[in-house]
């Protein structure tokens, strides 16, 4: 056992501080174990993250993919095996497809432009953090769940989502919280059935069966929390990195086309889903190390993305590179099916900031820290 | 030229469709669609591109004389 592998601890503040410190040294040790969570295995290199995640046979997420767990009920569809993974998943496919979600460029754009136009309510500098970054997926997911968005909702999202870590039983009450609201909310649209997200999955039928009321509740738990704060947070990175680079900001600018290229950049060097995890149902020996049945491992995402053997100069921030097959999605049957709802989200969000501030600048030094989604406070630029 | 898609190792990433629109378009479920087969000459270097850009890897390309 090797000196970095078995004390690491992916939520270790210091990492959390500095992932990219720490890349190097895990992915030249290879897959090993931390005596973290139960012995957990990191996954560390872009070859082994592709191998996990496609070994469906010999590793699940249905046990949970999050150490420690973001809540003690099953994320559906995430946490499920095949057949049913792939039943649950065809419930909501058709709703995040390419063509479905270009639907909502549309409300997402006027959330975004509405989210602008109340930070401009306020003097310079405007903080593109809380009242833009973390606002605007949030707005979004509750327009296609079909839920109103209160201030009461927003603090159990925050204690949900935010405080998972630092304080887990705010997290805990907040989850109950999240669980009852949708619970309640059943009857009604059972009764009067929308077009939204809930009623899609309260009116599914798996073999003519509909789902039982505590998974469809699942399910809407995790439709509300999945693309909350890693869609934020690869907003405010890449509106940070444009801050700091001009130079970049202004091609965009200028080429709104480029856009997209720099949010699949953003989604590699950012990598906002650090780690994933998944448990093997099998003994089996994994790139080299004996796996045991039932033992926790964490695919390494971020790690993976900056892995020299897959990507030329991974440290660079670079939005011509190519190919950029990036996992910040993860790869294989349980990728991200929301990736286009984020892309667009990321995207617009970026694209509604250039028509409004152009040439925006950093109000004050602040710093990428992947455990604090802290403020970014920008000024409109003066030249 | 030809492209073959890989329908099990397709996952919807929609790379191909960013790098090679007039090949490729997504379905339904968001799986990617040949829009041409076999390639025509002009569009032979998109093809290759999108083989490269796939992260399942699910896209051959095959080159014919």
């Amino acid at each position: 056992m090797t000196k970095v592998h078995a004390d690491f601890d992916h939520n270790a503040p210091d990492f959390r501080a500095d992932p990219v410190a720490y890349y190097k040294h895990l992915r030249d040790e290879g897959v090993g174990k931390t005596s973290h969570y139960g012995g957990l295995w990191l996954v560390p290199t872009y070859e082994a993250v592709q191998a996990m995640a496609h070994d469906t046979a010999n590793f699940s997420p249905a046990q949970g993919t999050m150490f420690p767990p973001m809540t003690d009920r099953p994320m559906l569809p995430m946490e499920s095996d095949p057949p049913l993974h792939t039943e649950y998943r065809k419930i909501l496919v058709g709703r995040f497809s390419p063509k479905a979600i270009r639907e909502w460029f549309s409300p997402i754009r006027q959330s975004a432009r509405d989210l602008l136009k109340d930070l401009m309510n306020f003097d310079e500098p405007y903080d593109l953090s809380y009242g833009y970054a973390k606002l605007l997926p949030t707005v979004v997911i509750c327009k296609m769940l079909g839920i109103e968005f209160k201030a009461e909702f927003q603090q159990w999202v925050e204690d949900s989502v935010y405080r998972r870590i630092s304080d887990p039983q705010a997290a805990n009450e907040a989850n109950d919280n999240i669980y009852r609201m949708f619970t309640e909310l059943l009857p009604e649209r059972r009764a009067r059935p929308g077009d939204d997200l809930v009623s899609l999955v309260l009116n599914a039928r798996i073999d003519g069966e509909r789902l039982s009321d505590e998974v469809v509740v699942n399910f809407c738990f995790f439709l509300l929390v999945a693309g909350l704060d890693n869609t934020n947070f690869t907003i405010r990175a890449l509106l940070l990195q444009l801050a700091l680079d001009q130079a970049l900001q202004k091609r965009l600018i200028e080429d709104r086309s480029l856009i997209d290229p720099a949010v699949e950049e953003a989604l590699r060097y950012f990598s906002p889903v650090i780690a994933l995890g998944r448990h093997a149902v099998n003994d089996i020996e994994f790139q080299g190390c004996p796996v045991h049945k039932g033992d926790p491992a964490v695919m390494l995402f971020g790690c993976a993305n900056r892995d020299p053997r897959e990507f030329d100069e991974p440290d660079r921030f670079d939005i011509d590179r190519f190919p950029n097959r990036h996992v910040a999605f993860g790869v294989g049957p349980h990728r991200c099916l929301g990736s286009n709802l984020a892309r667009a989200e990321i995207g617009i969000a970026i694209d509604e900031v250039l028509n409004v501030l152009p040439g925006f600048t950093l109000a004050e030094e602040v710093e990428t820290r992947w455990d604090d989604i802290g403020p970014l406070k920008v000024v409109a630029s003066t030249g | 030229m030809r492209v073959k898609i890989d329908s099990k190792g397709c996952q919807g990433h929609n790379r191909c469709v960013a790098v090679a629109p007039d090949i490729f378009e997504p379905d339904d479920e968001g799986l990617a669609l040949l829009k041409q087969d076999p390639i025509v000459p002009e569009q032979e270097d998109p093809a290759r591109r999108a083989a490269l850009a796939c992260p399942e890897r699910a896209i051959t390309v095959i080159e014919e004389d």
